[in-house]
Formats: C-alpha cells, sequence, structure tokens
C-alpha cells in the first residue's frame, strides 16, 4: 500500500506521460492509465490508484522481480571463500553466520577501488537486505538515468 | 553525485546520437541542456554533501557507452530505442521517486534544491514521451515491432538497475525524511507501480507492448 506521499507522486509520473500524449497525439486513442490497468471503474483520482490491475508485462508476472540474494544455509565457509566470488554478479555466497559474512564483505567492499566496481556483487545485496540486520541509510536512489542496454 | 555525472554522459551521447540521425537542431539542444542540467545536480548534490560536512570528491564512474543499435530498422528507431529507455522509462521513474522524496520532506533549502532537480527530472520525461508520441504515427509496422521487443529488454534492464540500488529493507534513520532519506521497501513498491500504472499503459496507447 503506497503511502499518500507515494500516491502524489506516483500521480505525477502519470501526469508526465499521460499528459504529454494527450496534447501531441490527436490521432491516438487516449487510454486512461488507470483504465487501462485493468479498473474500468477507475479515474484518475489518486484514492484509486491502488485497484489491481492486470499487466501482461516482464515486471507484472515477475520474470524481473527482485533477485534472491540470501545466502543459503549450509557449513561454515571460511573469509577467503566469501571474498573468492563476493565480486563476480551473480554469484551466491558460501553460507556463514550473519556476522561474519557482513565483516567479510564490508573488509571486501572497502578494499574495493571506489569505481562503482561494488554495484551487483553479491555482498552489496548482502549487506543490503534487510534479513542481514545491517542498518544502511537508503541514500542511493538512482536520479540520473543509466546507459540504455543493447539488444544485441 | 556520482550518478548525477555518469548520466550527464548519457544525455550528450544520446544528443550526439540525434544529431548525426538529423533530427531537429531543436531537440538536439534540448538533450544536450539536459546534460548540462545533470551536471548541475551533481555539483547542487555535492554541495549538500560539504554543506553537511563531508567531502565532496568521488571518482567518475564510467558505465559504458551508449548503444547505437546497428540492428535497427532506421536511425530514428535506434534513436527513439534510447529515447524509450532514458526518458520514459528511466527519468519517468525519477520522476516518480524523486516526487515521493520531496513530498516527504519539510519545507526548507534542501526541498527547494530538490525541487529543481525534481522539475529537471520532469522535462527529461516529457521530452522522452512527446518525441515518441509524435514518431509513433510515422512508424512502420517492424520499426514498432522493434521497439516493442527492446522495450522488454529496457524494462528488465531498468528493474536490474533499481533493485540493485533500492535496498531491499525498510530502515530510515531517525529525521531521515528530513535529508531525503526514504524507506527502500517502499520506493521498490513504488517503482513497480510506477511502471505498472504510468508507464506500460501509455506505451501501449502508442502501440508499444513489451514482447
Amino acid at each position: 500500500m503506497l503511502t499518500d506521499a507515494k500516491r502524489r507522486a506516483l500521480r505525477a509520473a502519470q501526469q508526465v506521460s499521460f499528459v504529454a500524449i494527450a496534447a501531441c497525439s490527436g490521432q491516438i486513442e487516449i487510454v486512461s492509465p488507470l483504465r487501462a490497468a485493468g479498473d474500468a471503474s477507475a479515474s484518475n483520482d489518486a484514492a484509486t490508484i491502488d485497484a489491481p490491475g492486470k499487466v501482461d508485462a516482464p515486471v507484472a508476472d515477475g520474470r524481473v522481480d527482485a533477485p534472491d540474494t540470501q545466502a543459503d544455509v549450509g557449513p561454515p565457509a571460511t573469509c577467503a571463500d566469501i571474498k573468492a566470488v563476493a565480486g563476480t554478479k551473480g554469484a551466491v555466497l558460501p553460507p556463514m553466520s550473519d556476522a561474519d559474512t557482513r565483516a567479510c564483505c564490508l573488509d571486501f567492499i572497502n578494499a574495493l577501488p571506489q569505481d562503482g566496481a561494488m554495484y551487483n556483487t553479491p555482498c552489496c545485496d548482502f549487506l543490503w537486505d534487510d534479513r542481514s540486520g545491517v542498518q544502511v541509510p537508503n541514500a542511493c536512489i538512482p536520479w540520473g538515468p543509466p546507459m540504455p542496454p543493447s539488444m544485441v | 553525485m556520482v550518478n548525477e555525472f555518469s548520466s550527464s554522459r548519457v544525455f550528450d551521447a544520446l544528443a550526439d546520437q540525434m544529431e548525426r540521425a538529423e533530427f531537429a537542431r531543436a531537440l538536439v539542444d534540448e538533450v544536450r541542456g539536459f546534460a548540462d542540467e545533470e551536471r548541475e545536480h551533481g555539483h547542487l548534490c555535492g554541495a549538500v554533501v560539504e554543506s553537511l560536512g563531508g567531502e565532496a570528491r568521488a571518482p567518475f564512474r564510467v558505465e559504458g557507452t551508449l548503444p547505437e543499435h546497428s540492428d535497427a530498422a532506421s536511425s530514428r528507431e535506434a534513436v527513439l530505442r534510447n529515447v524509450l529507455s532514458v526518458s520514459c522509462l528511466s527519468e519517468t521513474v525519477a520522476v516518480a521517486l524523486i516526487g515521493a522524496e520531496r513530498e516527504e520532506m519539510p519545507d526548507g533549502p534542501l526541498r527547494e534544491l530538490l525541487t529543481t532537480i525534481w522539475s529537471d527530472e520532469v522535462g527529461h520525461a516529457r521530452f522522452g514521451w512527446r518525441l515518441l508520441s509524435e514518431y509513433a504515427p510515422l512508424l512502420t509496422a517492424t520499426e514498432k515491432s522493434n521497439l516493442s521487443r527492446y522495450l522488454s529488454i529496457a524494462l528488465g534492464a531498468l528493474a536490474e538497475y533499481e533493485l540493485k540500488s533500492l535496498p531491499a529493507n525498510n530502515f530510515v534513520p531517525e529525521n531521515g525524511a528530513e535529508l531525503g532519506l526514504c524507506s527502500g521497501k517502499e520506493a521498490r513498491e513504488l517503482f513497480f507501480e510506477t511502471v505498472k500504472v504510468a508507464i506500460l499503459p501509455n506505451l501501449s496507447a502508442l502501440g508499444l507492448s513489451p514482447t
């Protein structure tokens, strides 16, 4: 459930796209975002934004849902085991206790060159996962656009 | 701050691509202006860091190059793929996320600064929607099909990027909202809602759906 502030922010995002289309596309059928999301009775009233919708898209069917970043529970591993895979995108961290894994990951990340390479590493996933108990201030919203992907 | 400077390269490269594709000079200049705005956002973010006692110094982050999309059916399709990714997806999400931070921030200089950044992001997003809506009726069936296929890839990349950057936890430091800090978990929720109710329906209205 979105807070009121986030509902207003969402409405701003809707207006950014919706108003532009309405202003520029006389030949194009204008579809209310909320109606298109599946609620025939919906309007642009913020109170209806939470109406459930049917959207055939990767995001909606879970194909691009949040990755499972929690390390498996299993036999103990060493810090060297952690560091061996900690910078490899998509790798799963060997199991250690949360505190030990956290210490190893912090050590690993602090040793990285500060060039952004720490992004996408399993250690960052672990440190940012609420199950690890690490209190990381969330001042990391990406505001500017990244490079677009390629199709090939 | 680091992210803003990196994003300025995205817009500079997009302006170059549009120029090569012979888009109107005014459009190219507008995108070039977006790069300037991103750099200015970086300066503003750095100023906040300094005013809070930190040191606004960081290495420049290089994140690849803008794809030329040589597999596209036309140069305009190649440009529109990048515009779709940058403006209609990334920047529209930014409008929602920054807007939420701004909504939760008390009145004061920091909120004024965030309002400036937010209004620029609105402009970056609207540019893409405007351009796409102008070109949509002109696209061939092949171009439209290619763009729909690209949309799937771009959505996946966007989700990966956002989820890597937004912590999954719900931790907000005491008085964090005053500094623009937010719950990563709630921001993720807002991200998905923005894609579902703002982005996808309006792309569908333009004849583009992820395939």
